[in-house]
């Protein structure tokens, strides 16, 4: 009987051992980038020809609440320059071609980092209020919703692309298109840029439907 | 002549009788193999797994008793979109499926030398799937219980009384159930058995 308790207790020393090798998990902070788009499936991508882009994006944090100064924060060029430049690529690559804001453009762009643990699907109107042509009230999302989460990693890239001849009532303006990049601040600024070139293009490349 | 060998065989099979053991207990390493649905979602072979059984004889051969057991498999997938209706969600994947399973077992041992005993076993009862995503900062995780059966051939090598080894296959299957569809596994095992005479 003790040889047998003997044995046991080996056996249940290996059965340890083998629950004490754990499985792998993200190791790196770019294994956890995640890559949300969503769309307008009443809204047809292939007439429109024209879209504009703007030379900033925006930087929403918890600090300053909207409307406390005459403009919003902008994220530095560093960061921000990759991220307009990669949107350009893929929107020329799709057929769509750039005009500035005054020139009735079919299609707007605009880009928004979180740098805050909430997600502002309907963050205030006044953050793009400088820049929107024909000016607006609000968002709507025509046929789809967001997703329902409840924080978000800080340095979330958040793109809407908005129609402004389609405007509601009340004079919101119909987000066509949006994609969220998640954590791309985070991690070692050197890397950024890269990070947003393959996030970002994988978020065009998941919606074939933007094709014209 | 075959019938004479039939009947010695017989004898020669009643003569070990004489000296079965009571009962058996063995800790068995196990090599997890997907199949079905559970290699839809992890395809990848994993070693991370072992048993414990438990059998009392109920005559020279046959033995009843229960088994339990714990495997993990793990998959990283990467490249992969995920849509539902309009949203389409990418990025990479970690994937976990933890597999418990609860078991009354019946084998068939039979002998054809004290050395080589090769057997036949049953055993029914349930298997706790569990199931783990992570993918960025999210994580989702559920436990479905299921109704589980696992045939198993296998052999016993036994070059002493009290001890033996065991090399065996099992297919676990599960039922449809607790939210998740039937899970199916190939396990391969090798085991030290401890014999009570």
């Amino acid at each position: 009987m003790v040889n047998f308790i003997t044995r046991s207790s080996v056996g249940l020393l290996l059965v340890a051992g083998l629950i004490a090798c754990s499985p792998e998990g993200a190791t790196f902070v770019e294994e956890q980038d995640v890559v949300y788009t969503n769309y307008n499936e009443g809204f047809a991508f292939g007439p429109q020809s024209t879209y504009a882009l703007p030379d900033e994006v925006i930087s929403i944090s918890n600090g300053g609440l909207a409307g406390d100064s005459e403009r919003p924060d902008f994220l530095p060029q560093q960061y921000a320059a990759p991220i307009l430049a990669t949107l350009r690529s893929n929107m020329n690559s799709l057929g769509y071609r750039e005009v500035d804001e005054s020139a009735a453009p079919d299609l707007v762009l605009l880009p928004a980092m979180l740098q805050t643990t909430q997600v502002y699907y309907y963050y205030d109107w006044w953050y793009w209020s400088w820049y929107y042509p024909g000016g607006g009230a609000g968002w709507y999302y025509p046929g789809y919703y967001p997703p329902t989460v409840t924080s978000v990693r800080s340095g979330s890239l958040f793109v809407q692309m908005t129609s402004p001849k389609e405007v509601d009532g009340n004079n919101n303006i119909a987000v066509q298109w949006m994609a969220i990049v998640n954590g791309l601040l985070e991690g070692e600024v050197s890397n950024a840029a890269s990070r947003i070139d393959r996030t970002l293009n994988q978020a065009f490349s998941q919606s074939p439907y933007l094709q014209k | 002549m075959q019938k004479y060998l039939i009947l010695f065989s017989l004898l020669i099979g009643m003569g070990l009788s004489a000296s079965a053991q009571r009962s058996l207990y063995s800790v068995n390493y196990t090599v997890t193999l997907p199949t079905g649905n559970t290699a839809d979602f992890i395809d990848v072979v994993s070693g991370r797994g072992f048993g414990l059984e438990f059998q009392k004889f109920i005559n020279d051969h046959v033995a009843i008793g229960g088994e339990v057991g714990h495997s993990t498999i793990f998959e990283r997938t990467e490249n992969e979109v995920y849509t539902r209706e309009t949203a389409s969600l990418s990025g990479i994947q970690y994937r976990y499926q933890y597999a418990y399973p609860i078991l009354a077992t019946a084998s068939y041992y039979h002998s054809f030398t004290n050395l080589i005993r090769p057997y036949v076993s049953l055993g029914i009862g349930t298997i706790a799937n569990k199931r783990t995503i992570e993918m960025g900062m999210y994580k989702s995780e559920d436990t479905h219980w299921q109704f589980g059966f696992r045939p198993e051939l296998g052999t016993l090598i036994q070059p002493a009384d009290n001890v033996a080894f065991r090399i065996s296959a099992k297919y676990f299957g599960t039922l449809e159930g607790g939210g998740l569809e039937g899970q199916s596994n190939l396990s391969f095992n090798v085991g030290l058995v401890i014999l009570n005479n």
